[in-house]
């Protein structure tokens, strides 16, 4: 038996259906690739509709909101009389204002982000680097205060600043929340990974434990800083349960708080309701986009360490 | 001292009030009445007995299990999806963490407005021409709802969990498994999923934690009703304390609400934990 040779026409149809298949491949793929687009379309329309919805209802007058809403249309989002009416009303909403609400929430969020970074960072640090006796079982005491979810300390809590007379201050929206064990407990991770010899090095040069830490460790560590800086931020800002009882008062209000108050009061409103959602919104979307990264290592961070 | 101000913090604002609260917790405390009566261990008894506070346990049970679940699956198929190398990768992925980002009271607000009879999705079922339907209005829906719009707040940050544990899983095992001839299906049961199990145990976890905690959603859009049917235990003991100024009561609750959150804790764990490492 003569063994048989690959001819070139055999290499041919080799090449053919080699070729075929490599057809039917890449037709199946973009095939598929159109069918992921298609439902990756659907699912952003899906997650932007609210916002879309809230934002344009807001440049609407309020008869417009409902007469335009079915059946669904571009009229159902694009204004067609486009007016900043609810806007101007908030900013002269009785008693307060809704700029007061926002400085408010801001200026407590300012506060609990700086005091934060103040407090918690040293003590990671001495977590990180400080030998002294009882480190570990003071580290595993504040650890284990993290188990308690804050719905379950909110009474404990409102009790405590209620016997110290805080109720609808500031103090009561900042203090409790300054120290921060899930912080200590990242910002310390990171710190331990910062190479000793740096540390050394500037003791060596006559710089004490605080030095070493403020010109060495710090400046070391921005990213970290920046995500917990984020993390807490973003935290006072949307935090609801504590400032609605911990200082209800108009004066005290922060946004949430007054925005849920316009839910449970002044329902019919809808165009100041979108109004006043847009506005608390828009600041934490604009910093989203601008510090994306940071955000997203800030998720990793308290994710998959946490 | 580096620790002073943060252990203070810590001990004013954390371990001391819980010690207060556990002790408030065996007597009658209100607020209107300032005289504090010890009565052991009545207000537990009450919360078993209470029916109200069963139907809020029954109902944050459903809620969770029902938002972990779908939560859960959604991530893992969106983290799939977004995988994959697609022009305008960035916006897609934004969009769906847009909501992670926004706080729950805008969300839970809007949502409301969404759910409404006059609102966005009625409108839009019309449209499409399907039925309207009274969602947060009808006992039967109202808590299907929450879950909906629960999944819808939080999916981006657990895709988030899941992207960072595909992208850990190295090429080369997909490579040879492919030479191998293993199926896409058998790929993904025998590779994709195994090597997720750590992403996974986390986000159900966390995502069971968080859901038994539900607060903000309950008491803006629907306020436990109708005919309580979404009042879960925070909100409920929210409402005995700042509502009927109870606070033994409340503070009894928030401690069974404490039990039951780490007897989940380590349940989970327990469960979840993988029988080999890889």
């Amino acid at each position: 038996m003569v063994g048989h040779r690959p001819t070139i026409a055999d290499q041919k149809d080799l090449g053919d259906t080699r070729a075929r298949q490599l057809r039917r491949r890449s037709v199946e793929r973009v095939a598929g690739q159109g069918f992921v687009y298609l439902a990756l379309c659907g699912l952003a329309a899906g997650f932007l509709v609210p916002y879309l919805w809230m934002a344009f209802s807001s440049l609407k007058p309020q008869v417009e909101i409902f007469q335009y809403v079915y059946p669904v249309s571009w009229k159902t989002f694009i204004p067609q009389h486009f007016t900043l009416e609810a806007y101007r009303e908030l900013f002269h909403l009785v008693p307060f204002p809704l700029s007061r609400y926002l400085l408010n929430s801001l200026f407590v969020a300012v506060s609990v982000t700086i005091l934060s970074l103040i407090v918690n960072a040293p003590a990671a640090y001495a977590f990180a680097r400080l030998e002294f006796p009882g480190r570990t079982v003071l580290f595993v005491v504040f650890l284990s205060t993290m188990i308690v979810p804050f719905e379950v300390l909110a009474i404990p809590l409102y009790l405590q600043v209620r016997s110290l007379g805080w109720v609808n201050t500031y103090q009561a929206l900042i203090i409790p929340w300054v120290a921060n064990p899930l912080g200590i407990f990242l910002l310390r991770q990171f710190f331990q990974d910062i190479p000793k010899e740096l540390e050394e090095a500037a003791r060596i040069d006559g710089s004490s434990y605080f030095g070493a830490f403020r010109h060495v460790v710090l400046p070391n560590s921005i990213p970290a800083l920046v995500a917990f800086a984020l993390i807490r931020f973003q935290a006072s800002w949307d935090a609801f349960l504590w400032p609605l009882i911990a200082a209800p008062s108009a004066e005290k209000r922060v946004i949430q708080v007054a925005i849920a108050s316009f839910v449970t009061e002044v329902q019919t409103r809808w165009d100041l309701t979108f109004a006043a959602s847009t506005l608390a919104t828009l600041p934490i979307v604009i910093t989203f986009l601008i510090l994306q990264r940071f955000y997203v290592q800030g998720v990793v961070m308290s994710g998959l360490k946490g | 001292m580096f620790l002073l101000p943060a252990a203070g913090g810590i001990l004013l604002f954390s371990i001391l009030p819980i010690m207060q609260a556990f002790r408030i917790s065996f007597f009658d405390y209100s607020l209107l009445n300032p005289e504090q009566v010890f009565i052991g261990f009545s207000n537990y008894d009450r919360a078993w007995t209470d029916p109200v506070f069963r139907v809020a346990l029954t109902n944050t049970l459903l809620y969770t299990v029902l938002l972990v679940t779908i939560q859960t699956a959604a991530a893992l198929v969106l983290a799939l999806l977004l995988k994959q190398q697609v022009r305008g990768l960035a916006f897609f992925r934004s969009s769906i963490f847009l909501p992670v980002i926004t706080s729950l009271v805008v969300i839970s607000t809007v949502w409301k407005l969404m759910f409404n009879s006059q609102g966005f999705i009625n409108s839009f079922l019309q449209t499409v021409g399907l039925g309207a339907q009274p969602f947060l209005a009808s006992p039967g829906q109202a808590l299907l709802s929450l879950v909906f719009m629960g999944v819808w707040k939080d999916v981006g940050f657990y895709m988030l969990i899941f992207l960072a544990g595909l992208q850990a899983i190295p090429m080369e095992l997909y490579e040879s498994a492919e030479i191998d001839g293993a199926t896409k299906v058998r790929r993904f049961v025998w590779i994709t999923l195994p090597l997720l199990r750590r992403a996974t145990v986390f986000v159900i976890v966390i995502g069971t934690i968080s859901a038994f905690k539900v607060f903000t959603p309950v008491y803006l859009m629907t306020d436990g009703g109708p005919a309580d049917s979404t009042t879960a235990i925070v909100f409920y003991i929210f409402r005995s304390a700042f509502r009927y100024f109870q606070m033994g009561y409340a503070s009894a609750m928030s401690f069974i609400l404490l039990g039951i959150v780490l007897i989940l804790t380590v349940v989970q764990f327990r469960l979840l934990r993988p029988s080999e490492e890889y």
